[in-house]
């Protein structure tokens, strides 16, 4: 019996930021991301007759987020690398690995961690996705070099990474 | 906190990783990264993590954002109802919520405790009422917005995400049937088409409710309130003027047969008939109100709204504080757009997109080169029609060739994809038949012929071009009309030796229904490289909510 929508309504959302990082792995750019993301969430309520049952909802929309990031990024065509199969498979396996904590509360400990963090460092988060302002744009006003940014950037997402995966093994939850 | 990794390889692996996330990997760096990952069983787990923590930092941060941009445009006893509503707390409770402001000055500054929602309602009532000023007395818009999230981070708390809330169960509700209710005023519009729609009846900041579809035929009042979270939407009002709706998208009824408000998210305005003109849609901070056209507002942002003018002209006016317009109106014309920052009494210039529902656009292929033709057979769509010396006597079919050079690798009898048509200027081009007749090879122009079907809105749109030349791209002609500029990333005069994309933005007018004539003007601007490599793949892309919309 195929798959009910509001089961594939309940796994987009569950799994919502584990998808999109890896339609981003699979296309190397942030917003081509969203974008796949968007179309594979529409095309997999179009086509849910086509999914066996829940369990296969998942695998489903991995695979639909590899083929059409695939098409996305040869018909764009500008990006200058991109990882191969053999990488995109390492990365697969990482989506929705039952090993993992769960969506729910990987934010919950992100938000934690966001709150520990030095002021500066959410200064700059919130001036880069709350303003939605560019690296570029940022640079310009706080007076930084472009790169000083984009790298501290990187830092401040590192540093989250790790606070979440020890804040998650100490609550006795895999990351 | 635990300590990364420290293989002496693991902080290049994450910098690897994080340049190639924003594309700015060459070969031989990705070459590298795939290194890493491929013998260190770890390292795709950690860089795993690293994007999804991106992700959800992203979503984290747009989400508190969100919820104050739900909320900042309402002021007193709408605003301490809107709270009491998302805490669901009884009317009694909301006595004097706002009476005591003098502690909100101490709490703005010192919030290092939980406050409780009387605080926060308190502050953000305080914050965003017409005491905002004493507030922002102590800075900026930006550093007040700041802190409106701070405290609203302990209204909302993790339950502002959607991820946080996957153990709500997700039942459809059947949409009521369509009536005219007599309590609610008659209807002012009407949902006529949705695709792959799923709304809410939650809003931004609340819990994830149940869903609810609405069907086509559904008649909105003045006060409904619609979440749109997944899909297209279309909305026609009394007076026939269309809304066409991108998820995530929040949007009011007003009581008015020609307006809309919308909250959050993103808008396309359609007025083609007389009784639609002057459409008005009340989007945060600003005013917009159709003057005979196509525009697309932005309301994603929590600092700021978009307006962009795909067809004809609109005029924006500034809201003042209790909503009203405040301005003398700006006037927008086509492939023109205009940015108001909440907070500033100005709107400003920005760039021009006719992308605004990226994932709505429909992308038409018009003619690849060599489109499933074999090697060494001419390509009947494309055509040499001058050269340096003028137009030729008789035009030249163009024949495809496999790239042989190391940069230009060819895809080779690909159906699907466009191929190269190649050949070396001369009295006689490679692999060609017969004599050209070419005599002046420093400048070749390359004709097809498009058609374009009736189901095409022929709105502003950009034509999209992937090519491969070693040459300069120098003009583009559309029935007999040059498009100026040809984009920022291609220049006129500009040497290409690599393969390309660009979009070329082109206004309503250039295309036409049926056929149209693309000319495509290349020079050769080496005088030791006679080789001319050229690969098109031309798309338009345009608006295509009408065709997905009616084919469902």
């Amino acid at each position: 019996m195929p798959v009910q929508i509001e089961h594939i309504v309940e796994a987009l959302h569950q799994h919502r930021s584990s998808l999109i990082g890896y339609a981003w792995v699979v296309v190397g750019d942030a917003q081509l991301a969203d974008d796949v993301f968007q179309d594979v969430s529409l095309a997999a309520i179009r086509k849910a007759e086509q999914i066996v049952d829940a369990e296969h909802i998942v695998p489903w929309l991995r695979q639909a987020i590899r083929l059409r990031g695939l098409e996305l990024r040869r018909n764009r065509g500008r990006h200058a690398a991109y990882l191969s199969p053999e990488v995109l498979d390492l990365f697969e396996n990482y989506v929705s690995n039952a090993a993992r904590a769960t969506e729910t509360d990987r934010m919950a400990s992100l938000r934690r961690c966001i709150d520990t963090m030095p002021k500066h460092s959410r200064d700059l988060l919130a001036l880069r996705y709350e303003q939605d302002l560019k690296p570029a744009e940022i640079a310009e006003q706080l007076g930084k070099s472009d790169q000083a940014i984009y790298k501290a950037i990187k830092r401040i997402h590192v540093a989250l990474a790790h606070c979440i995966k020890d804040r998650l093994g100490s609550i006795g939850g895999a990351s | 906190m635990s300590q990364p990794d420290n293989t002496p390889n693991h902080d290049a692996l994450t910098e690897l990783f994080w340049d190639y996330l924003h594309g700015r990997l060459d070969a031989e760096a990705a070459a590298k990264l795939e290194q890493h990952l491929l013998t260190n069983a770890q390292a795709a787990a950690d860089c795993k993590d690293l994007v999804d923590t991106m992700v959800l930092a992203q979503e984290a941060f747009k989400s508190e954002g969100a919820a104050i941009n739900e909320l900042k445009h309402l002021t007193g006893p709408d605003l301490l109802k809107e709270l009491a509503r998302r805490e669901q707390l009884a009317e009694p409770q909301l006595v004097d919520l706002s009476a005591d402001v003098s502690s909100v000055d101490i709490k703005l500054q010192d919030h290092t405790e939980p406050l409780t929602f009387k605080q926060i309602a308190s502050a953000t009532a305080y914050l965003l009422s017409p005491y905002k000023k004493r507030v922002l007395a102590f800075g900026s818009l930006a550093a007040a917005l700041v802190l409106a999230v701070i405290l609203l981070s302990n209204l909302v708390g993790p339950s502002a995400n959607p991820i946080a809330n996957n153990n709500t169960p997700t039942e459809f509700i059947e949409p009521e049937a369509p009536t005219e209710s007599t309590t609610r005023g008659s209807a002012v519009a009407t949902i006529t088409a949705t695709h792959n729609a799923v709304w809410s009846s939650a809003s931004a900041g609340e819990a994830l409710a149940s869903p609810v579809i609405f069907t086509p035929g559904t008649n909105l009042h003045p006060g409904d309130r619609l979440t749109l979270t997944v899909g297209f939407a279309e909305i026609t009002t009394n007076d026939g003027a269309i809304a066409i709706l991108e998820a995530p998208a929040t949007v009011e009824l007003l009581d008015n047969d020609n307006a809309i408000r919308l909250h959050a998210g993103k808008l396309i305005g359609i007025c083609e008939t007389e009784s639609s003109k002057g459409f008005l849609v009340q989007s945060p901070g600003l005013d917009v109100t159709d003057l005979g056209t196509r525009f697309a507002v932005d309301a994603t942002s929590p600092v700021c709204t978009e307006v962009h003018v795909l067809q004809g002209e609109v005029e924006v006016e500034l809201q003042s504080a209790d909503g009203s317009a405040s301005s003398a109106p700006y006037r927008v014309v086509e492939r023109q757009a205009v940015r108001h920052t909440h907070g500033s009494k100005q709107v400003s210039a920005t760039e021009f997109t006719s992308q605004i529902f990226r994932s709505a656009y429909q992308s038409y292929t018009l003619r690849g080169t060599g489109l499933a033709i074999a090697e060494g057979k001419p390509d009947p769509h494309w055509q040499i029609v001058a050269d340096g010396s003028g137009p030729l006597e008789k035009p030249i079919a163009l024949h495809v060739q496999l790239s042989t050079h190391p940069h230009h690798p060819s895809p080779g009898n690909d159906p699907e994809r466009a191929q190269y048509l190649l050949f070396i200027p001369g009295d006689q081009l490679q692999g060609y038949p017969v004599d050209t007749g070419i005599t002046d090879p420093s400048r070749l122009v390359i004709s097809t012929t498009i058609d374009l079907p009736e189901s095409v809105r022929l709105d502003a749109g950009d034509l999209y071009m992937e090519y491969a030349s070693a040459n300069v791209l120098h003009a583009l002609t559309i029935n007999g009309q040059t498009v100026e500029p040809l984009s920022k990333r291609v220049n006129r005069g500009e040497l290409l030796g690599t393969k390309n994309t660009a979009l070329i933005p082109i206004p309503s007018s250039a295309l036409r229904h049926g056929e149209n004539i693309v000319e495509v003007e290349i020079r050769n601007a080496r005088e030791t490289l006679f080789q001319w490599y050229i690969h098109w793949e031309l798309r338009y892309e345009v608006l295509g909510f009408e065709t997905q919309l009616k084919s469902l």
